[in-house]
């Protein structure tokens, strides 16, 4: 099987996941597709000679990355938009969530597009701390083991048993009881 | 597969996987996913078939440092042709003679001046 081939199976096998997560923390699905779009170009481009087991780790660091990006361009946005924007016509202060562009509601049809158990879990999961969803949906949906979580995440794998161990007690915590 | 370690959570971690699994995704955002993913083929399998070209500074930078090599060699032969320090150094004691002659010669001339 040629290198592209192995490309294309890999790839097509995360595509997917990878989409969900990312949209899962932009909450935004053009944002989410560019994202992909982006890490999928870049390992392509720059890792595709490297051993295929080393994809994973690597394409799901260049995954977090891009979201890392899009998040500190969001805060920009939003501080430059707060400085200029915060107040109405009638001098009346703006609730600053109605202009975020990673809000909550930016996408109301996005909760619809899903049943109900997905749209809970997934909310579930987009509320906990960066690093613990990370590690939650590299871990568990992902399935990478500790070590390649730990490279995807730049961290310890301690640090990765962690993170998994905080957000799954809050995920039990917040959905275990009336999940459906 | 679940990790052992986490095993009380096991049962909600299964659930948790199947629901994400099983939520399907848009036929457009599928489609726009695959071509993505076609493009980000196509860019590797270009970079397997056309040899890396190295970047247009390496052969300037290689032109450059021969250059220097060259005409660091250069100085250092024009300088092996000088004489060495020692030999320098006999060479002005053996004027310094000469030189004292002169210095005496020129120190009489105003006495002989003023005696004539």
């Amino acid at each position: 099987m040629s290198d592209a081939a192995a490309l294309n199976r890999f790839l097509s096998g995360v595509e997917q996941r990878a989409f969900r997560m990312a949209r899962i923390a932009v909450r935004n699905t053009d944002d989410a597709l560019d994202i992909v779009q982006d890490s999928m170009l870049t390992l392509a481009h720059k890792y595709a000679a490297k051993p295929e087991g080393e994809w994973a780790p690597l394409f799901f660091r260049i995954l977090r990355n891009r979201i890392t990006d899009w998040h500190r361009r969001a805060r920009v946005r939003r501080s430059v938009f707060g400085v200029f924007a915060l107040r109405d016509d009638d001098g009346e202060p703006v609730d600053p969530t109605t202009l975020a562009v990673d809000g909550p509601a930016a996408e109301p049809e996005f909760a619809t597009q899903m049943g109900a158990a997905t749209a809970r879990l997934e909310q579930a999961v987009g509320a906990l701390p960066e690093r613990q969803r990370e590690a939650f949906l590299l871990r568990i949906w992902e399935g990478l083991d500790v070590a390649a979580t730990a490279l995807a995440m730049r961290c310890s794998e301690g640090s990765v048993k962690t993170h998994l161990s905080r957000a799954v007690h809050r995920l039990r915590q917040q959905l275990e009881d009336d999940w459906p | 597969m679940i990790d052992p370690e986490l095993d009380p959570s096991a049962a909600f971690l299964e659930k948790a996987k199947q629901v994400l699994d099983d939520a399907a995704l848009a036929p457009d955002i599928v489609a726009r996913l695959g071509a993505a993913r076609r493009r980000a083929v196509a860019i590797a399998d270009a970079q397997a078939v056309t040899p890396r070209v190295p970047p247009r500074w390496v052969p300037a930078g290689a032109l450059a440092t021969t250059v220097l090599a060259v005409g660091v060699a250069m100085v250092a032969m024009d300088t092996r042709e000088l004489p060495a320090v020692d030999d320098a150094r006999a060479l002005v004691a053996a004027q310094d003679v000469e030189l004292l002659d002169d210095l005496e010669f020129l120190a009489w001339l105003p006495d002989d001046d003023h005696a004539s």
